[in-house]
């Protein structure tokens, strides 16, 4: 078969010409930078084109292909991890072996169009990069992707041209996804095999450099002494590969939300260095950082082997050529470490302090059997359930048996309106997605109105009954009545004055909690509150310890007697924490809110009321009433996304005091899906200093 | 150009080669378990659920009736609605059987004749008699059973 094959094709003689391949006594561990980078290329495109079996390039689907390779594909958290963190190896790999280049002088004639190719390559390993970047559709992805095209942008007079062709549509969307994917996937893996067979042609033509100092002796052949040396060399970087993606998980965000006006994008290590040189060359000495200096470094090192034309490879014949490379290279290097050090310059947020947050808690990792909402968190799947039995009219129990007692089953399924729910769940998620865009138009709510069985007959005593005055969860700007502005004056004016309102920097208060609609018992509580963003509201209860923590970064609920008695708070839960810290500060609202409206006139158990609206991050929004007697606030909701739909939270205000000068709500009645507590405020202090911990995680509530 | 090694060198070369054989086949054989264990294996598990198929007293005795069952499936990593077409067969008082209309022999859906008294698939002439049994034709097995109980009125079948 072999010799058949043989005379047919002659691959004997070729597989002799590539393994035989005479190289200079002397070649040491020095010269497998290469075949690592050789290396580590097949194993990207090998894991890539696995990876392309199950991603789909939409805006639609693509953050939702990515969660399922790494949840549900067999090795796919691995195989994704492999790809992600191969990228970096690659640009390390790719860098090293250049720099290896330039030690040994490598790319003196004869070599001159080889190192130019080698250039070519580095600069489409960095586009794989780049492009490979935007393809799972969360917020980093979004939001890098972003800059990177308002970077385009502005290079002088063809910046517009080619962020147009970079973006393909009017903004960043589908058409810019595919448009990568395209370039991720089929351009730059043609380029990228066409300019390697160049470079190991050329490398063949002219042969391997060798050591600097010829080493006297005859040549040795390619297999099996150095293969061996590349073999092994391959061997324990893909160990170490393989180690850092079993264990890190490569990471991925929230989905991307193009109105998150709060996220804060950065690149990826190995463009930090360029998105720091920004920094420095602000206004219209931009192009400087994003054209110029770039656009010089590659043109010098393109021109190397024509600029440095002497024929020794010493290095310290060639001081100007190693010393300007320490420059650039340690250059790089430092605006890198500068650049994870610093503030983002492209956000106007104020740098937030405190530990990041762990990752957070799923759904699957506290409840068995989740069916219809896998893949949610904690804080997430509890608000889905709150939304279910709120609409519905049913407690927990109605559906888990023992629920509320110590020997609840809440995986059973024994009750058949889990598997209704499940089917339900499904079924409106189709309906929205099939007929408004994945909107959600149509939840639990829209129909089952605290009922099992959503009535399917008009009521006539309804019809002709008296006129349902509820407003549409988001309201149009309204005729006839006062700007956002004035409202916002006006209640500023109401408790103390603008400049007074504005000079609070902490609140710190106690007082009585009757949680759950006294439900829970009474207590004790403490309430902290720091600008801009930081808040905590740990009550004492006769079961433990309840808290709801935001430390400008991260958040934390914990509750005693629960499901699960301390979570991290994630997603719109979390944006939820943040709005609360935000608009715990009167001053703040106008600049933490977006879109701000005046909806129509409404009432509130019949006082007259503004409703001032508007939006938060990532589709949240909140509602404020205001008294238009006294232009007091009365009442705020605000609605957080979940899969099933808006989550409101409630906090009605009553019984307005003087504290030094400003009027201040005592109590307040918070009302949720689950619960209602009510806090009477009685001793209330502004601009004292906190201690930090209070808005960080809280304890585990320790039963009593 | 190729060089030439002297005959001595030869066991050396072929153990350092197999080496380098054996190290390579390793890390293919690796990437090939993760790339290809990713592709090869079944990522999701057919979830079925009972759903209600019919009303217990819509079912005429013994006369198979089609009956288009819709449901949310998981479509990888999209929701995607599923219509699949089954026979519910009304077998005693309150015992109903359930059959997928997908012909066993290359998947085409398999109709009712009332006349002859078989199901009879269009493509390739394959016949089956109300129990699902292979009558006559290329079909290998019989139509494809599922799971029926009976809740009050309502026919549940697990699909």
């Amino acid at each position: 078969m072999r010799d058949w094959l043989d005379s047919r094709t002659g691959f004997r003689a070729l597989v002799k010409h590539v393994l035989d391949e005479p190289l200079p006594n002397g070649v040491g561990w020095w010269f497998v930078t290469g075949s690592i980078v050789l290396f580590l290329l097949a194993v990207q495109l090998l894991t890539g084109v696995a990876l392309a079996f199950f991603y789909s390039p939409s805006p639609d689907y693509a953050y939702d292909s990515v969660r399922f390779i790494i949840e549900r594909v067999t090795f796919g958290r691995v195989l994704r991890g492999l790809h992600f963190f191969g990228a970096s190896f690659i640009v390390v790999a790719a860098i090293v072996h250049m720099l290896r280049v330039v030690a040994f002088g490598s790319y003196k004639k004869p070599r001159e169009l080889n190192w130019i190719v080698g250039v070519l390559l580095l600069l489409i390993v960095l586009g794989f990069a780049l492009t490979g970047y935007l393809l799972p559709w969360d917020q980093k992805a979004y939001w890098a992707t972003t800059v990177t095209l308002n970077i385009v942008r502005s290079v002088p007079l063809v910046g517009g041209f080619l962020s147009g062709v970079l973006k393909g549509g009017a903004d960043l969307g589908a058409l810019t996804l595919m448009r990568w994917y395209a370039a991720h996937v089929f351009l730059l893996p043609a380029c990228l095999i066409a300019l390697t067979l160049a470079h190991l042609y050329l490398m063949r033509r002219q042969g391997i450099s060798g050591p600097v100092k010829a080493v006297p002796g005859p040549p040795v052949p390619f297999y099996p002494y150095h293969a061996l040396k590349d073999t092994i060399a391959a061997a324990a970087v893909f160990a170490l590969l393989l180690t850092v993606a079993l264990v890190f998980n490569a990471p991925l965000d929230a989905v991307a939300d193009p109105t998150d006006a709060a996220y804060v994008p950065r690149p990826e290590w190995y463009f930090m260095s360029l998105f720091e040189l920004l920094r420095y060359f602000p206004g219209r000495l931009e192009p400087l950082a994003t054209v110029v200096i770039p656009g010089l470094v590659i043109a010098l090192l393109l021109l190397l082997p024509f600029l440095d034309r002497r024929p020794g490879r010493e290095p310290a014949r060639r001081p100007l050529v190693i010393g300007s490379f320490i420059v650039v290279f340690t250059g790089i290097t430092l605006l890198t470490i500068l650049g994870f050090r610093g503030a983002p310059v492209t956000s106007s947020q104020p740098q937030q302090a405190g530990p990041a947050p762990r990752g957070p808690v799923m759904v699957e990792d506290v409840f068995k059997n989740v069916q219809a909402l896998k893949g949610l968190t904690v804080d997430e799947f509890m608000g889905t359930m709150g939304l279910m039995s709120a609409s519905l009219g049913l407690c927990c129990s109605d559906c888990h048996p023992g629920a509320g007692t110590e020997s609840v089953k809440w995986e059973d399924d024994s009750n058949p309106r889990k598997i209704t729910a499940r089917q339900m769940v499904r079924m409106v998620q189709a309906v929205n997605r099939d007929n408004f865009s994945g909107r959600q138009v149509v939840t639990c709510w829209t129909c089952h109105r605290l009922r099992v069985t959503p009535l399917a007959t008009p009521t006539l005593d309804q019809l002709y009954g008296e006129a349902i005055t509820e407003l549409d969860d988001v309201v149009s700007r309204a005729e006839g009545v006062p700007t956002p502005t004035q409202v916002l004056d006006r209640y500023l004016q109401a408790i103390g004055g603008a400049e007074k309102v504005a000079g609070i920097t902490s609140i710190v208060a106690t007082g009585k909690v009757e949680a759950f609609g006294s439900f829970g018992g009474g207590g004790n509580f403490e309430y902290f509150a720091q600008a801009p963003d930081k808040r905590a509201m740990l009550s004492h209860l006769p079961d433990g310890e309840s808290s709801r923590t935001f430390d400008g970064r991260a958040g934390w609920f914990a509750i005693p007697l629960a499901v699960v008695p301390k979570y991290p708070l994630t997603g719109g839960e979390l944006d939820g924490a943040r709005l609360d810290a935000q608009l715990s500060f009167p001053a703040q609202i106008a600049r933490t809110l977006t879109g701000l409206r005046v909806g129509p006139r409404t009432s509130l158990q019949g006082t007259g009321v503004y409703l001032l609206q508007g939006n938060g991050a990532r589709g949240s929004f909140v509602s404020l009433y205001f008294d238009r007697e006294s232009g007091l606030l009365l009442r705020t909701i605000r609605y957080t996304p979940s899969k099933i739909g808006n989550v409101p939270t409630q906090v009605d205000y009553e019984a307005y005091r003087d504290v030094g000068g400003i009027t201040f709500p005592h109590r307040w009645t918070v009302t949720w899906l689950d619960g209602r507590d009510t806090f009477d405020f009685s001793d209330v202090t502004f601009n004292v200093p906190i201690d930090l911990a209070k808005f960080g995680e809280p304890l585990i509530p320790a039963a009593r | 150009m190729p060089i030439e090694t002297s005959p001595a060198d030869t066991p050396r070369r072929r153990f350092l080669g197999s080496i380098t054989t054996g190290i390579l086949s390793v890390l293919g054989g690796i990437l090939g378990v993760i790339g290809g264990g990713a592709v090869l294996s079944s990522t999701v598990r057919r979830q079925e659920d009972w759903l209600a198929a019919s009303a217990l007293h819509d079912l005429p005795d013994n006369e198979p009736t089609a009956v288009t069952l819709s449901v949310m499936r998981l479509d990888g990593y999209r929701q995607a609605l599923e219509r699949r077409t089954i026979f519910l067969v009304k077998t005693g008082e309150s015992e109903v059987a359930a059959f997928d209309a997908t012909c066993t022999h290359l998947g085409c859906h398999v109709a009712w004749d009332p006349e002859g008294q078989v199901f009879r698939c269009p493509c390739h002439g394959g016949v089956f008699d109300r129990t699902g049994a292979v009558k006559d034709g290329p079909p290998p097995e019989p139509l494809v059973k599922i799971a029926t109980r009976v809740d009050g009125n309502r026919v549940m079948v697990q699909a």
